[in-house]
Parts: C-alpha cells; sequence; structure tokens
C-alpha cells in the first residue's frame, strides 16, 4: 500500500498533473479507494471543470471519480445532479459557476460522480477551511489540465505529481521534463523563518534583503517593470524577493548582472516560478539560487504511461528510471491498484 | 420609480445605500426595487417599522439577538425560481429540495430568535412549520436533504440491497476479472434505478405537498428580506445618528443636516464637518456665498436627505420636518455631454427647460447649481432672474446658487456665513481652508452677494501680480 500511510500527517492534498492525461484521476480513485475503511474523513473536490466523462480536449476516455459511504464532495448543481451514487445535500452555495452552483455533500452508498469545483485557488482554500471546521480529516484536490496552482504550500499541504507517457513519448525526455519540475517542488525554503514570516507579508513587487535581514523596496510593482527602472537592484546586497511570478524574462535579465554568482533570487513557492528548463539551467549553472519561502511536500510520483493519442510507453522501466532520476519512487497508476 | 433607477444620479446617495449592512441577496433585491413613496402614511409605516427595531437594537441584549438573526438572514437564498417550479408542478431536484428546507428552517428560527427578542409581532415571520414537516420527515431539524428512507418503505431495502453490493464489490474488485467487475456494475445499476424509480414517485408527491404552500413560501421570502433591509436601516441609523423624519405640506427643514459620505471622509481625515439647519419654503430659494463655501454640497445633501426619506429611509441629521415631493431633480452641471455634441450651456438650459415643463405638472425639488455660469455674464444673469421668477410661485421647492447680484427678484435669499476673519490663526491652505470656513445658513435680505473670490485667491497664494491686476480692473 505505497505511500497512504503518509497522507494521515496532511489536512490537504492536490493531485497535480504535469500534462493534461497524466492520470491525475487514476491516481485519485487510487487513493480514496485506499483511504476508505482507514477510518480517515475524506473530502473531494476540484479546481475548475474536471471530471468530465469524457476528456474536454482530447475526447478520449477519462474515468469518473468513485466516492465511499462517509466521504463529503463539493461537485457543481449540473454534476451533483447526474451523480451515480447515493448522497445528502449538506450545502449550496449562492455563488454561480457555469455548470451552476457548488453543492456539498456526504456519500451515503459509494459510487461515481463527475467533480467540477471552484474557479479560484481562494474559494478552494475556503472549501478547505470549511472541511476543516467540520471535523474532515483530509480534503483531495482533483487538479484541472495542467495548473500547478493549487498546489502552492499556501494552499495544500502536500502534493501528488502526476506525470507519463502525455508528457512526452520518448522517455529520456519524459525523464529530463519531470526532474525540471521535480527540482521545481523541492527547491529549499529559506532557513530564517522570521524572515519568512515578513517576506510574505509583501503581496506584490520586488524586493531586496540585505545582509541583516531588512528589507527595502526596489520600488518595482512588477518583474515586468525591471528594464524601465534605473535603480540599482543590487545596491542591498545579493538577495532578491519576488513576491509574484518569475518569468524567463527576470532570470535571463539577472543572468547578465556580475555578482550572478552570489545572488540569491527568493520566491513565494514553486508555483510562482513560470520559467523553461533551459533558462533556469542556465541561471543555476551560473551561480544564481532560487529559494522559496515555503516549500512543497511532495508525496508521491505517479506515472501514466499511456498518452492520449494512443502511444504507451514500456511502464516498469519507465518507473524505474523515473525512481533513479529523482530519488524517489515512482508509481505506475493502473498497477497500483494490484 | 425605483431605487435602482435613481442610484447613479447622485454619488452621495449611492454611498448611503452602498453602506447599508444587508445580508440576503433577496435583501438586497427588495432594495434595489424599493418604490418612491409619495403618501405620508405609507412613510410613517416604514420609517415606524425602522425606529421599532431601532429602539430595540439600543438594549445590549436585544442588539446580540438581532445580530443572530442578521446571521440567520445571511444564509437565505433566492429560491424565487425553485417556488415558481413548485407552482407549475415540476418535480424538484435535491438542492431544490434542500434549498427550500432551508428556507423553512431559517424562517421558523429567525422567527424564534424575534420572540426573544419581543419582536415577534413586529417581524410576523410566516410559518413554515408545515413545509418544513414535509422535509423533515425523520424531525432532525438540520439542513441536510436527501429523499430519506422515511418517505417510502421500498427504499430502505433497496438502499441496503444497493450498500451491500457496493461494498462487495469494493471489497473484492482487485481479485476480480473485468467482465466480472462489469457484471457487478450491470447489478449494481440495475438497483440503483430501482432507487432512482422510487425516489421519483416521491419527488411526485412532495410536489404535490408543497404546491399548497407556495403562497407561503413566497411571503417568507419577501418578508424576510423587508426585515434584513430593515435592520440594515435601523443599524444604519445609529451609526450615523439620523433622525427619523416628520412630514407636513409646506415647509422642508432640517436641524444639523449632514452630508454623510462627505462627513465620513473629513472625518477619516481628522478635519471638522460642520452640521447645519435650514428651513426652505416652496417657491425659489437662492443660496449666495463665497466660493468654497459649499453650496454646491448643500444642494446635494438636500437631495440625498430628500430622497432617503422618500424611499423610507431615515435622514442624515439632528431633526426633521420635510414636505414629500413627486421627484428630485439635480442640475449640478457635471452633466456636461461631449459626446452627443452638447456644450456645458447647452446641457444645462436643457435640463432647466425640462425642469420648467415638468414643474406644470409635479411637486418637486429642484436643485439646480449655478446657472448660466458657463456664458456671458449679462444674459447668464437675464436667464437667472427668468427661471427665479418662473418658479417662485410655483408649488416646488427650488435651490439656486449664484454669484449674480441685484437679480431683483422677490424671493427667499439664503447667504453662508463664509470666512471667519477672527479665528484665522495660522497660515491657511488648500488642505486647511475649510476650517475657517463658517457654513452657517443666515436670511439675506439685501440684493448682494459677497465679493470674496479675489480674497480666496489671496488665501490660496495665487500670484500676487495676478491679483493686484485683477485689483487694478475692478478699480477701473
Amino acid at each position: 500500500m505505497p505511500f497512504i500511510a503518509d497522507l494521515q500527517k496532511y489536512k490537504s492534498l492536490s493531485i497535480v498533473g504535469m500534462d493534461k492525461n497524466t492520470g491525475k484521476t487514476v491516481c485519485l480513485n487510487y487513493v480514496l479507494s485506499r483511504l476508505r475503511n482507514m477510518g480517515i474523513k475524506t473530502a473531494v473536490t476540484s479546481i475548475g471543470i474536471d471530471g468530465e466523462r469524457v476528456d474536454q480536449v482530447f475526447g478520449s476516455h477519462k474515468p469518473e471519480i468513485t466516492l465511499y459511504e462517509g466521504m463529503q464532495f463539493i461537485t457543481s448543481e449540473k454534476h451533483y445532479n447526474t451523480r451515480q451514487l447515493l448522497s445528502k445535500v449538506i450545502d449550496v452555495d449562492t455563488e454561480r459557476t457555469a455548470l451552476g452552483r457548488l453543492i456539498t455533500a456526504e456519500v451515503l452508498c459509494s459510487g461515481k460522480v463527475l467533480l467540477s469545483g471552484a474557479g479560484t485557488t481562494e474559494k478552494l482554500r475556503r472549501q478547505i477551511n470549511a472541511f476543516e471546521n467540520n471535523n474532515i480529516d483530509i480534503t483531495i484536490i482533483d487538479g484541472a489540465l495542467s495548473r500547478m496552482s493549487l498546489a502552492s504550500p499556501s494552499v495544500t499541504d502536500a502534493m501528488i505529481l502526476c506525470t507519463g507517457a502525455a508528457v512526452s513519448p520518448n522517455i529520456r525526455q519524459l525523464i529530463v521534463k519531470t526532474r525540471f519540475t521535480f527540482d521545481l517542488i523541492n527547491l529549499p525554503a529559506i532557513e530564517n523563518h522570521e524572515l519568512a514570516n515578513r517576506l510574505s507579508q509583501h503581496t506584490a513587487g520586488l524586493w531586496a534583503v540585505d545582509n541583516d535581514g531588512m528589507i527595502h523596496d526596489l520600488e518595482i510593482p512588477s518583474v515586468f517593470l525591471l528594464e524601465k527602472s534605473t535603480q540599482d537592484i543590487f545596491s542591498h546586497g545579493n538577495t532578491l524577493y519576488v513576491s509574484g511570478a518569475v518569468s524567463d524574462k527576470l532570470l535571463k535579465y539577472l543572468s547578465t548582472k556580475k555578482n550572478i554568482a552570489e545572488q540569491t533570487l527568493i520566491v513565494r513557492d514553486f508555483t510562482k516560478l513560470f520559467v523553461t528548463p533551459e533558462v533556469y539551467a542556465a541561471y543555476t549553472k551560473k551561480g544564481g539560487r532560487i529559494q522559496v519561502l515555503q516549500q512543497s511536500k511532495l508525496v508521491a510520483v505517479c506515472l501514466n504511461p499511456t498518452s492520449p493519442h494512443g502511444y504507451t510507453i514500456d511502464s516498469d522501466d519507465a518507473c524505474l528510471r523515473l525512481s533513479e532520476a529523482l530519488g524517489v519512487p515512482t508509481w505506475d497508476v493502473c498497477k497500483i491498484k494490484q | 420609480m425605483l431605487l435602482k433607477d435613481v442610484l447613479a444620479i447622485e454619488n452621495g446617495f449611492k454611498y448611503c445605500i452602498d453602506e447599508l449592512n444587508i445580508q440576503s441577496g433577496v435583501g438586497r433585491n427588495y432594495l434595489m426595487n424599493l418604490r418612491w413613496q409619495t403618501r405620508p402614511q405609507d412613510l410613517e409605516l416604514e420609517w415606524n417599522f425602522v425606529e421599532e427595531i431601532l429602539q430595540q437594537m439600543l438594549n445590549s441584549e436585544t442588539q446580540k439577538l438581532i445580530s443572530k438573526i442578521q446571521h440567520k438572514l445571511g444564509g437565505i437564498h433566492n429560491i424565487k425560481q425553485t417556488i415558481l417550479n413548485i407552482e407549475n408542478g415540476d418535480l424538484l431536484d435535491d438542492v431544490q429540495l434542500f434549498e427550500v428546507k432551508n428556507l423553512a428552517l431559517l424562517s421558523i428560527e429567525i422567527s424564534a430568535l424575534s420572540e426573544e427578542a419581543g419582536l415577534k409581532h413586529l417581524f410576523l415571520v410566516p410559518d413554515l412549520s408545515e413545509v418544513l414537516s414535509i422535509l423533515d420527515p425523520d424531525r432532525n431539524n438540520i439542513a441536510h436533504f436527501y429523499i430519506y428512507e422515511s418517505y417510502d418503505p421500498r427504499l430502505g431495502e433497496v438502499r441496503n440491497n444497493l450498500k451491500q453490493l457496493s461494498n462487495k464489490l469494493n471489497d473484492i474488485r482487485t481479485t476480480l476479472s473485468e467482465s466480472e467487475i462489469s457484471d457487478y456494475e450491470a447489478q449494481i445499476t440495475e438497483i440503483y434505478n430501482l432507487n432512482q424509480s422510487i425516489e421519483e414517485e416521491v419527488r411526485k408527491t412532495l410536489a404535490d405537498k408543497l404546491s399548497r404552500h407556495t403562497l407561503m413560501l413566497k411571503a417568507a421570502l419577501e418578508r424576510l428580506a423587508y426585515i434584513d433591509l430593515s435592520i440594515a436601516k435601523a443599524e444604519q441609523a445609529i451609526k450615523w445618528q439620523m433622525s427619523k423624519p416628520d412630514t407636513n405640506h409646506t415647509h422642508t427643514a432640517y436641524t444639523e443636516l449632514f452630508n454623510p459620505r462627505l462627513k465620513h471622509a473629513l472625518t477619516e481625515r481628522k478635519q471638522r464637518y460642520q452640521n447645519i439647519d435650514i428651513d426652505i419654503k416652496e417657491g425659489v430659494c437662492l443660496i449666495t456665498g463665497a466660493n468654497m463655501a459649499g453650496k454646491t454640497v448643500l444642494l446635494k445633501t438636500m437631495g440625498i436627505a430628500q430622497m432617503l426619506a422618500q424611499f423610507g429611509f431615515f435622514v442624515p441629521a439632528k431633526s426633521a420636518n420635510i414636505s414629500l415631493v413627486d421627484k428630485v431633480v439635480f442640475c449640478i452641471g457635471d452633466e456636461q455631454n461631449e459626446m452627443n455634441g452638447l456644450s456645458s450651456f447647452a446641457s444645462e438650459i436643457l435640463k432647466i427647460n425640462e425642469v420648467i415643463q415638468d414643474s406644470r405638472r409635479f411637486k418637486m425639488m429642484i436643485l439646480i447649481d449655478e446657472p448660466a455660469r458657463t456664458t456671458n455674464p449679462t444674459e447668464g444673469k437675464a436667464i437667472v432672474q427668468a427661471i427665479a421668477s418662473t418658479m417662485n410661485d410655483k408649488d416646488s421647492y427650488t435651490l439656486i446658487t449664484t454669484h449674480y447680484s441685484r437679480l431683483g427678484i422677490d424671493c427667499r435669499k439664503l447667504r453662508v456665513k463664509g470666512f471667519a476673519d477672527s479665528e484665522i490663526t495660522g497660515t491657511i491652505t488648500p488642505q486647511n481652508i475649510n476650517q475657517y470656513m463658517d457654513y452657517t445658513l443666515q436670511e439675506d435680505t439685501s440684493d448682494n452677494v459677497p465679493h470674496e473670490a479675489l480674497r480666496i485667491a489671496e488665501i490660496l497664494n495665487c500670484d500676487p501680480q495676478l491679483i493686484a491686476t485683477a485689483k487694478n480692473f475692478l478699480e477701473n
């Protein structure tokens, strides 16, 4: 029974995919089937539209989610009315989504349902809190498309990363890409907790941190305006904090600076990094370092050997090589059930 | 005329509406559809309702209960569509039935709280206990809903079978072949469909039973929306120290009238706000005074207070005795519409023209800020004279601010006192100038207006050369 015991430590778990069709739903079904009978009160929801019977992008088969007696879930009114299970309504949200209001319900007899959830991570956070207040032990969020934002440690405590043939049918490429995401997830958190706490208060802009841990406003509201600024961003030392998104552009810009080997760039968490492997590699190779305020807890890496185009890779080989490359076990979601 | 139609007319009025602490969507909806009232007896009812709540809110114990009621009101959903569905005899799904049950439960809880608060006779929440008993057959009194087993004796057995089979499949799924799983799933689907068809029969019975209560459901929803709004009105009246107006047919008078938005903005900046007393009679009242003496604010505030009163709110004053009108018209001059190709003068004069025509049919409050100020002073003055003499014998209340003197019209004149020279101690800046202004209104029998424009320019430290040149021109 791989990694399930670890889940008891967390209040919330996100299941995110590196791409579509990387087996998030199969993985979720596995986790739910294991949590059943473990006496862990579980709630499930998703972000955005997901759980469609037929995949919205490729039109391929997509498994529904099986929920068990006693579990709670949130889905839209439309999907609630098409459920294939017995459940009771316990709350109805006033806000409307494209698929109607969000319904919170409790399963009376196990069966299948399509999940669709909140559109924003902010709303998701509120739902997780509400479940926690209702004595739910763990809330599991099914990711949509390749959205990573829900894996932010400010939203969910832990995550499962799904990868697979959909990312690349070439195992070597698949490993390179997965390894890159894995590295970002495992970026080290800054050691100074007190500083991390102070930095997290700043929700916008670019900030400098000097050697005494003092934070200085560089008065650049967004890193996208960096080039327009004439200010020396390293006048307070070599450490910068960016509260928002970080793109290739910023890393390239920083790579051109002469103090690149001494630089430390602090970001909120790995979901704020929108960088390509090449630019990231160039930045780190020159000596640049990236740290996060909060590190994400990666519980497991799961692999779906089948791509939506019908191509299947050798699962055993891929799992083995991924496990070696990442240094953590990787599970085939299709075989994990046995 | 509905509140939502006039909301955008004046920002200060919109501020008062936006600041109401309304809990429910139905309450906000009710607010937006409030009607402009012109009959004193209708308004008395509204104001008295607010007054009674307000009195109860002053008692801290009752206040707590009212807060609880507000919290419950926050859970009310707008289920008008569902009620319509019941009326049409449609079957309701679990979510809709949950919503009806939720309304029934909340209204019963609110009714109980209002009894505890001594407000039951006032709130008169329609009794939905029969609706609740339909949707809560097990008497759980919690807002959960599904088609309970107690609705139909067959449901228990069917669901037991369903559970047993599902659990068995879940337990042994990993040991089964694909086709064995399919067999199990087919059996489960069959039982599930049986369950659905029994549920369908129950839904029919429920729809039938509920259809006898649609009037009560509508009444409850409407009443709760009204209570929500009225509590918000009372809360605002206490917080802003507003008062319940009296009505009469001949004049409109306030003591310590204030403009809520401006007062709050100034208070926030720790600046002084001066309430004012005013009493106007039918016909025209000219308002004169130096620049920066708050004449425009006065016009706006008069309009806001009148509108609040006629939509059933308390007014921002210590006391008020008002004459009800058919409508309030603002000609404040921010309505220049270049998009229509009209100059500021053209759009202003067209608006005034409309007002004058309307005044033959309606009793109005007309607020005109410095009419004809954007054209040449010779004709401009004549236009103001014409407006004033035309409106003076109408039964509308026309307030006109102006800088033109010697209009020669026999109408009421009020003058803002203006600068209190004796008070000036330090340096005057555009930021603190309002500290030295006395906004008190006084009767003015002369036909002259204050000539303080240059003085104010001086106080504001404008170029001395400019001021000297202007004085030179003035003397010659």
